[in-house]
């Protein structure tokens, strides 16, 4: 008989439960199926008392477990995948801006969100701080002999750090800023910040605790996705909160919406089905995929959204992911563009159908989800009834340019000859090649023309000049038709090295650029796991004499001092866009020959002419 | 059917407009200053002075990537079309004529040498980038002899590979006769005279004449072979493209400097011996 091997090397789903002081062992003790015994450990009972009070949550209360698979059960979800957080008065729960990877509910206390804007220094922000001259100057004079060297470093989360220990913010001048705010009280059992971590972008409110000793349950994304997979009532429940507060102002956001009065916006706000497509973890498996199969089979692989020549039954409006766009060419599929968020797919179809009712034309192409994509679907009659009539003359044109059946036109938004030009310099080949290797979720991808490169290093010598003498980017990387994606960091827009990182020291400015905070880098290197493109190193530090960094140990480790038993410090280190940099990135200015360039990977049009220079 | 002018050619065009008004410009100076009875040579040669310092501040610039000092391709314009306008005003400072004693002949050749080393490194900038583009994976200099060794090996390995499971010498004599030269390092000479290419259309047509001779196995191998061949012709492009990239520099800055002091001695001893009017 066979024996069923076992590999206990490779990490499990629920190695690592959220609430870091939760053990493994007792969570496993509270999920048996036999009854549990009388005389339970101090942790178990505590865990179970949270376990009831959780359910009976408002937000929570209605899930049936019995839908919830054996090997996924929702005690092992709440237990594995959220953690209780006491607030203090005024505690900043989610910063406007940030980027969250949790859900939260209110079990005791409330909460109170602020609207408004609020300044970064009210927010425990350090202001965006660019270097003056002479701090320019004596970088540059500084002795680079040893690389990454560090003057000062912190300690404050070398000990081993966990979730918890967190440092607390609280917001400034609390009186003044609710009395000149928007703002709004969260009660218990309510939720908020699914929908930041749901669609992995910014949250849009800074909610901070309005009671002492505030009870928060916590609810990473992973236990949301599978909360909202297996518990209708709890998608139904999000997604009602997303109509309430999420939809709208994406919608008032397009141009054809937003001259719509109020009352036909209502209507699209409950008429809008949401649909989701592809992976939400994508990026664990999507180099796997690169590697192991042909283009045709990763096509395959992509999940179809809307097959080209099916019936379009609404406008689509990717609200999260990217989407590719290609149609049918010689037996194979043709790439011929990608969405991103907010943008929208089927108005010209549907244009189309109704000025000419007798020649209903299906699809003229085909949508995939790449990864994972979030759609918004407005039915065709409510398109045509409240969409169409309120747009421009010059907007009807615009969209009902001559369909690809029509006329031989690849492109979705053309609008003169050199862009023309430009699409067609750019390709289905690196469109292809762009997607596929998922550069287009950069936000400021470092692109080379390889014909114009003379392979100087110019850019590398100027980054590293700008970064005490250590290059953050590799000039290498994949490349297709004299086009190379260098390995720097893309500072994405789905930036997904964010999310397993326990102190938040990856994070985005409001200027977009992703940063590591050195001084609250722990160098567990989750951020660099997660980074799909491999654009996030991991260093080995050292102090101003080259000599390596190592964890400090207290007197209650025995007043041993080990120090190789743990290893040497690190930090994760980037590109990080040189924000602080008066002129920005380096790397363009030191360019002698208008060869390299950072680009959002949204603006196609953009790459393409300047690849047709 | 409008023809739209693209961005390199649009800031060709301007600039070569520029340097044509700011050339015809020097000339009716020099013109000007000659009939006014005016020294021309001391201001076009001071002239001239000025415009190797800015020239060769390029190079500063470079070295200086952290401040806001416009775009190193911006320099790079300027530096190019200024240097073409150098020459044009090293030719009216000198009058067009031959250079005679030893401080003139060593200037005159200085600056040729700068001026048509700057020529040289601009063609090798603009045409060798493409060739390199084209011809395979791009590579890093340094790591290009790693590389080489790396696939001499492999090759070396697909021939006794070949060779066992064969039991004949078909493809081991190939190698060593026709093969083995083309896997060693070239030179850069050699890729000046165009050899890497000759090389590889005469390996392939080697290995193509073994072919009809040899069975199954050994055509699966002649093709890894092939392979192996294109591979290194990659390499050897690279290589030497690379480093005529880089190699001309050596030249071009050095000679700079050089220029750059000899002229500073040449104006000092104009200045000092210069009667007064």
């Amino acid at each position: 008989m066979p024996t069923e091997l076992t590999s206990p090397s490779i990490p499990q789903r629920w190695d690592s439960p959220f609430d870091s002081l939760l053990a493994p062992e007792i969570i496993a003790l509270l999920l048996q199926d036999a009854p549990l015994p009388e005389e339970l450990p101090d942790e178990a009972s505590r865990a179970l008392q949270m376990l009831i009070r959780v359910k009976s949550a408002p937000a929570l209360a209605g899930i049936d477990p019995t839908r919830f698979p054996q090997h996924l059960p929702l005690d092992g979800i709440l237990l594995n995948d959220a953690r209780l957080l006491t607030k203090d008065i005024n505690e900043i729960i989610i910063r406007e801006g940030d980027y969250g990877n949790s859900a939260f509910v209110i079990l005791r206390g409330s909460a109170t969100l602020i609207a408004d804007n609020l300044p970064d220094h009210l927010l425990g922000r350090g202001s965006r701080e660019r270097k003056g001259f002479m701090a320019m100057v004596k970088g540059a004079l500084r002795r680079k002999g040893d690389p990454e060297a560090r003057v000062h470093h912190t300690e404050r989360f070398e000990a081993g750090s966990d979730q918890g220990d967190a440092p607390s913010i609280f917001l400034q001048d609390v009186p003044r800023v609710l009395d000149g705010s928007r703002t709004h009280t969260i009660h218990a059992g309510e939720m908020f910040g699914e929908i930041a971590a749901l669609g992995r972008c910014p949250r849009n409110a800074t909610i901070i605790s309005a009671e002492a000793n505030t009870e928060i349950l916590e609810i990473r994304w992973q236990g949301l996705r599978d909360l909202m997979s297996f518990a209708p009532e709890f998608k139904e429940h999000v997604e009602d909160r997303y109509r309430q507060f999420g939809l709208r102002p994406l919608l008032e956001g397009l141009d054809i919406i937003r001259r719509l009065d109020p009352a036909h916006v209502d209507t699209l706000v409950q008429e809008t089905r949401f649909e989701r497509h592809g992976r939400f973890d994508w990026y664990g498996t999507y180099q796997k995929l690169l590697s192991a199969s042909s283009a045709a089979d990763r096509l395959r692989n992509e999940p179809m959204i809307l097959m080209e020549s099916d019936y379009i039954n609404g406008l689509m409006i990717v609200r999260g992911g990217f989407v590719r766009v290609s149609h049918s060419h010689h037996g194979g599929e043709k790439t011929i563009s990608y969405l991103g968020m907010g943008q929208t797919y089927g108005l010209t179809e549907i244009l189309h159908n109704r000025a000419h009712p007798d020649q209903i034309i299906p699809a003229q192409h085909s949508l995939r989800a790449i990864g994972y994509v979030d759609i918004l679907v407005i039915p065709t009659h409510l398109v045509e009834e409240c969409i169409i009539p309120s747009m421009t003359p010059s907007e009807i044109a615009e969209h009902s340019r001559p369909l690809r059946t029509q006329s031989e036109t690849d492109d979705l938004a053309l609008s003169d000859h050199a862009t023309r030009d430009a699409r067609e310099r750019l390709g289905p080949g690196i469109m292809d090649f762009l997607m596929d290797k998922r550069t287009i979720n950069g936000s400021a991808a470092m692109l080379i023309d390889l014909d114009r490169c003379t392979r100087c290093d110019d850019c590398v010598r100027a980054c590293a000049s700008t970064h005490d003498g250590n290059p953050r980017f590799i000039r290498y990387g994949d490349h297709q038709e004299g086009v190379q994606v260098a390995q720097a960091c893309l500072h994405c827009h789905d930036p997904i090295c964010m999310i397993p990182c326990p102190t938040g020291a990856i994070h985005r400015k409001d200027t977009g650029e992703v940063v590591i905070n050195d001084s609250t880098c722990i160098g567990c290197s989750s951020c660099a796991d997660n980074c799909p493109y491999d654009n996030i190193q991991m260093v080995e530090i050292r102090d101003e004499h080259g000599l390596p960094q190592f964890p400090s140990h207290h007197e209650q480790d025995g007043g041993r001092l080990n120090l190789f038993s743990e290893g040497s410090l690190k930090r994760a280190t980037k590109c990080d866009l040189c924000f602080d940099q008066k002129a920005g990135p380096a790397c363009v200015r030191a360019c002698p020959h208008d060869a390299l360039q950072r680009f959002d990977m949204q603006d196609i049009d953009s790459i393409a002419q300047w690849l047709s220079r | 059917m409008a023809v739209s002018i693209k961005f390199f050619a649009k800031r060709r065009l301007a600039n070569a407009a520029l340097l044509l008004v700011a050339g015809v410009l020097c000339v009716l100076l020099w013109r000007t200053l000659e009939a006014a009875l005016r020294p021309q040579a001391l201001y076009s040669g001071f002239a001239l002075l000025l415009l190797l310092l800015l020239l060769t501040a390029f190079n500063a610039r470079k070295k200086l990537p952290f401040l806001p000092l416009l775009r190193a391709s911006h320099w790079l314009q300027f530096h190019v079309y200024s240097g073409f306008l150098s020459v044009l005003l090293y030719g009216l400072h000198t009058e067009f004529r031959f250079p005679t004693g030893t401080l003139e002949i060593s200037l005159s050749l200085l600056f040729a040498i700068v001026a048509l080393s700057g020529f040289v490194g601009l063609y090798l900038s603009r045409s060798l980038p493409p060739l390199m583009a084209r011809s395979g994976e791009p590579l890093t200099y340094e790591a290009i002899p790693k590389f080489e060794f790396r696939l001499r090996r492999e090759a070396e390995d697909l021939v006794k590979t070949a060779e066992k499971s064969s039991g004949t010498s078909a493809v081991g004599d190939l190698y060593m006769q026709h093969l083995s030269a083309h896997f060693k390092p070239q030179s850069v000479w050699a890729f000046l005279l165009g050899k890497p290419k000759k090389m590889l259309s005469r390996a392939l047509e080697n290995i193509d004449k073994v072919q009809r001779y040899t069975g199954e196995d050994e055509h699966e191998v002649l093709e890894q072979l092939r392979a192996c061949v294109r591979q290194k012709h990659n390499l050897d492009t690279q290589k030497g493209s690379q480093f005529l990239l880089r190699g001309w520099l050596f030249v071009h800055i050095p000679f700079t400097y050089s220029l750059l002091i000899t002229s500073f001695a040449h104006a000092w001893i104009v200045l000092v011996y210069t009667p007064s009017r």
